[in-house]
């Protein structure tokens, strides 16, 4: 089904990287519960193993658990995760690399995938460095004594919309990214680069990589989001963070690298892929320009490796691949050759999700060092998109460590670069930009936000795409992060919106003073006004009353008494109603109001006696995943029920 | 088609529904058993085999036996509350009526259903805790002593919950954690003389030794994860 990426020569023509070595990865039925390690090749089950011992030994081939040394323990490592959704738990214990010579991968895979004991094989295309016309060359001058600062050149730092808001970050407590773990996974590094001094964990799975492709590639990658607070070079979105990286290459392959990254991190920590790998479109074949290349969660021990990883709250973000592909094109719903039966295309969310963050790459603002690439934030023509990819960075024209065409010379630690391109460009912007805001919680003293907290900011947040000829933003490769928004998004409103609320609120107390003041001044008038009429009518009345005395003492009574119960009905009751606290909010009438209105008070009166337990102090039921589902079948219930009763009453 | 009866608060159960629906392959409807007992009509065509018959519910939908490859069972009771309306002499009659039809309609489906009723619940083989330890002896677990006295009833084995391990058994296969043979055999056998298709078994490890701690034909699916799921459907495909 695959074949090897692009070989050494092809790399050659266009300065990227020779591709990892293709890899065969076999899945094995749960219920067999293989065991393949520690001297053992078995079937807890009871199946016979014999004939895939026999394949194998005849191949000169391994097999041995893709996760970790024994299945015991990669059972163990799942096992110890609490997860907030069952459902989206992985069996990694399955997963199996065949160690093999390179030319009887394929050939294996067929008499591997035949076998009963054998859900899966497959085999992997090399991944590569989702690179693309990274062949910038070091320029011949040496570097001067000491560097120039570069800052001003990144603009992706600045505000929005061209760039992050990286620079309103840093003015917030832990928005350099103190307290977060990085892990790019990718092939080499230049870890004694002269701005990767501070926070650097080093090499701390598989081996680099000795192709000079490779190590410009993770030193740019690292540049963005760690390069160091200093006055020269560079600096990185999030250097406070501590980053640290692992290799394809020297054994663990992709998924390998991922798992163990995942293994070293905790919740809220950050993994980067800086990887994609020939995809359908051109048969899985490695070619130069990376067409049709994807990004790797696509192949089943890839995407396990992210969901466990998300699972365990870690960040993944996966750089969208520069294939030119709409991913969500209908050639990703079939499985390639030898994948399991349960597979299903990861590219449709609906289908099943990684829970990583997916990358695409947006065009730089126009005259960005002097070169245009389109609209502003518009799909540059390179980048895979879709619905699934969840937000872009600058996909060209990013300036930071490596490769030497800005500042060169013959001291690789000192090379910077102006062009770095490609969703790896872009994906490391996105890191920083995560790990700023999960700093940022850090330092509030909340918990750190989830996978599905990140992808949702990011979604709803930030600067939107842009159309440019041929290249229109149905195109998805959504926005571009504005951290300020990001923080709102994940933290709520802030002193900013605080500060805005206060100065409205003085201004609407100050009308309400002034509109107090003038009504007083009319209602004392009035009540002086009715005062005098009132002491000139009793006046003339006790002078009536005094004439006829007698006559009209006992009707006087008997008025009196009636407007009692004319109260007591009209206003009295109500009062007393009032007065128990039954009557809340704007049910009560204004004294002297009309019947209608008291009517209306005491029918809000009842209502509210109705309603009891109020909004605010019920429950959130629709918060379960399985809530709505639950409410939709107990309306089901009631509705038979009624209907059924219904029934049997017209029957009598 | 799955077709799910559980109650709408089974959580379990909707759980297994997302996760039926989210493997892709064969589609999965819940159904409460109110919906079924109140159904607009239930047909049954003469001379048909038991997968003829259809419901018609109270949305107007009908649901086909004969479009149903399995059925995942979780009725504990039928539905009280209309039958409560009738004449009290004659509610015990209604409602074992209603309970008599879906004891013979589970029972007699042609497809995989998971659990068959029995005679003490439609949702499958119930048995006392103490025939349940009388079992897991049988079958080789460890058991903590238990007395039986005339006052109270057996107290339930105390484990610590964090150190309990569930693993179900589906059709003799053992499903969960990595187990040594002894445990594995125990689990398989305990399972057969426990006599449903799909059983959960709760153990935990204490001086060495596989304790027995409790079992269920309601299985918590949550607990068995994806490798439960899986099995369950390979299950179905048979």
């Amino acid at each position: 089904m695959a074949k090897s990426g692009k070989s050494e020569d092809e790399s050659g023509k266009n300065g990227g990287a020779p591709a990892s070595p293709p890899e065969l990865i076999v899945v094995t039925r749960t219920e067999s519960a293989m065991r393949a390690s520690a001297g053992r090749f078995e079937a807890l089950s009871g199946e016979p193993t014999d004939t895939l011992a026999t394949i194998l030994a005849d191949n000169g081939a391994q097999m041995v658990p893709l996760f970790g040394g024994t299945e015991e323990r990669v059972i163990a490592a799942s096992a110890t995760l609490d997860y907030a959704d069952p459902s989206a738990a992985v069996d990694l214990s399955n997963f199996y690399k065949i160690e093999a010579p390179e030319n009887k991968l394929e050939s294996l895979q067929s008499d591997l995938f035949a076998q009963d004991l054998v859900d899966g094989a497959y085999v992997k295309p090399g991944a590569e460095p989702a690179a693309f016309l990274n062949d910038m060359a070091p320029t011949s001058d040496e570097a001067p004594p000491a560097s120039p600062d570069f800052s001003s050149r990144q603009g992706y730092l600045d505000a929005a919309p061209g760039g992050v808001e990286a620079r309103w970050a840093w003015t917030q407590a832990g928005g350099r990214g103190a307290g977060i773990r990085i892990i790019d996974i990718e092939g080499a590094w230049r870890f004694t680069h002269e701005d990767l001094s501070v926070n650097q964990g080093g090499v701390v799975g598989g081996t680099m990589s000795t192709d000079i492709g490779w190590r410009n590639h993770g030193t740019a990658v690292l540049g963005e989001f760690s390069g160091d607070q200093n006055p020269f070079g560079i600096q990185g979105i999030a250097s406070d963070a501590v980053v640290s990286a692992i290799s394809i290459f020297g054994g663990p392959g992709s998924a390998g690298a991922i798992n163990a990254a995942a293994a070293r991190l905790s919740a809220g920590d950050v993994i980067l892929i800086e990887l994609h790998r020939p995809g359908p479109r051109f048969a899985f074949a490695g070619r130069a320009d990376q067409r049709g290349y994807i990004a790797v969660e696509w192949w089943p021990d890839d995407f396990a490796a992210i969901r466990n990883a998300a699972n365990r709250g870690i960040i993944v973000v996966e750089a969208g691949g520069n294939g030119a592909e709409n991913l969500d094109d209908a050639i990703y719903q079939t499985p390639a050759a030898g994948f399991p039966a349960t597979w299903t295309n990861p590219f449709r969310r609906t289908n099943r999700d990684s829970g990583a963050i997916f990358v695409g790459a947006g065009a730089p603002p126009p005259g960005t060092h002097g070169r245009t690439h389109g609209a502003d934030r518009s799909r540059l023509d390179f980048s895979n998109w879709g619905a699934l990819v969840d937000t872009q960075g600058w996909g060209r024209e990013v300036t930071t460590a490596g490769y030497g065409d800005l500042q060169g010379g013959t001291n690789e630690d000192l090379w910077y670069t102006d062009r770095f391109s490609g969703t790896s460009s872009a994906s490391p912007i996105i890191v920083g930009v995560v790990a700023s805001l999960q700093g940022m919680a850090r330092a509030r003293g909340v918990p750190v936000l989830t996978p599905a907290q990140i992808r949702n900011c990011l979604r709803t947040t930030g600067s939107p795409q842009q159309d440019e000829p041929g290249r229109p933003a149905t195109q998805r490769v959504g926005t571009r992060p504005n951290l300020r928004q990001l923080s709102i998004c994940a933290f709520g409103k802030g002193k900013e919106i605080h500060k805005e609320v206060i100065k409205e609120g003085k201004e609407a107390f100050k009308e309400i003073k002034d509109t107090r003041k003038e009504f007083t001044k009319e209602l004392r008038k009035e009540v002086v006004k009715e005062a005098k009429e009132f002491t000139k009518e009793g006046r003339k009345e006790f002078k009536e009353i005094k004439e006829v005395k007698e006559v009209k003492e006992r009707p006087d009574k008997r008025i009196k008494e009636k407007d009692k119960e004319k109260d007591i009905f009209e206003g009295g009751l109500l009062d007393g109603i009032r007065e128990r606290g039954i009557l809340q909010g704007g049910g009560a009438a204004a004294p002297g109001s009309d019947i209608e209105g008291r009517l209306a008070s005491i029918e809000a009166a009842v209502e509210s006696l109705a309603h009891f337990i109020g909004s605010e102090l019920r429950p959130d039921l629709s918060s379960s995943a399985l809530g709505g589902q639950a409410q939709d079948l107990s309306q089901a219930d009631q509705y038979s029920k009624d209907l059924k009763d219904q029934k049997d009453t017209e029957s009598y | 088609m799955i077709l799910i009866i559980a109650e709408p608060f089974d959580m379990a159960a909707l759980w297994l529904h997302t996760r039926i629906a989210e493997s892709g392959g064969i589609p999965a409807k819940v159904v409460t058993p109110a919906q079924l007992s109140y159904a607009l009509s239930i047909t049954q065509y003469l001379g048909s085999p038991h997968d003829g018959i259809a419901f018609r519910l109270a949305n107007e939908e009908t649901i086909h036996m004969r479009d149903v490859a399995a059925v995942i069972n979780r009725i504990v009771t039928v539905p009280q509350a209309h039958i409560n309306q009738a004449p009290e002499a004659d509610r015990n009659y209604a409602s074992s009526e209603i309970h008599a039809f879906m004891l013979g309609w589970l029972g007699a489906l042609p497809c995989p259903v998971f659990n068959p009723p029995s005679p003490e619940s439609l949702s499958g083989p119930w048995h006392s805790d103490i025939a349940a330890l009388n079992f897991a002896v049988l079958a080789g677990f460890a058991c903590t002593p238990a007395t039986l006295g005339t006052g109270e009833g057996l107290k339930p084995f105390a484990a610590d919950t964090a150190s309990v391990d569930t693993h179900f058994v589906l059709d003799g296969q053992v499903i969960g954690a990595l187990l040594d043979a002894s445990a594995r055999d125990a689990m398989i056998q305990f399972a057969q003389l426990w006599g449903a298709r799909l059983v959960q078994i709760d153990s935990c490890v204490r001086e060495g030794r596989r304790h027995f701690v409790t079992a269920s034909s309601m299985a918590d699916y949550r607990r068995g994860g994806a490798l439960l799921v899986r099995a369950i459907l390979k299950a179905i495909q048979l």
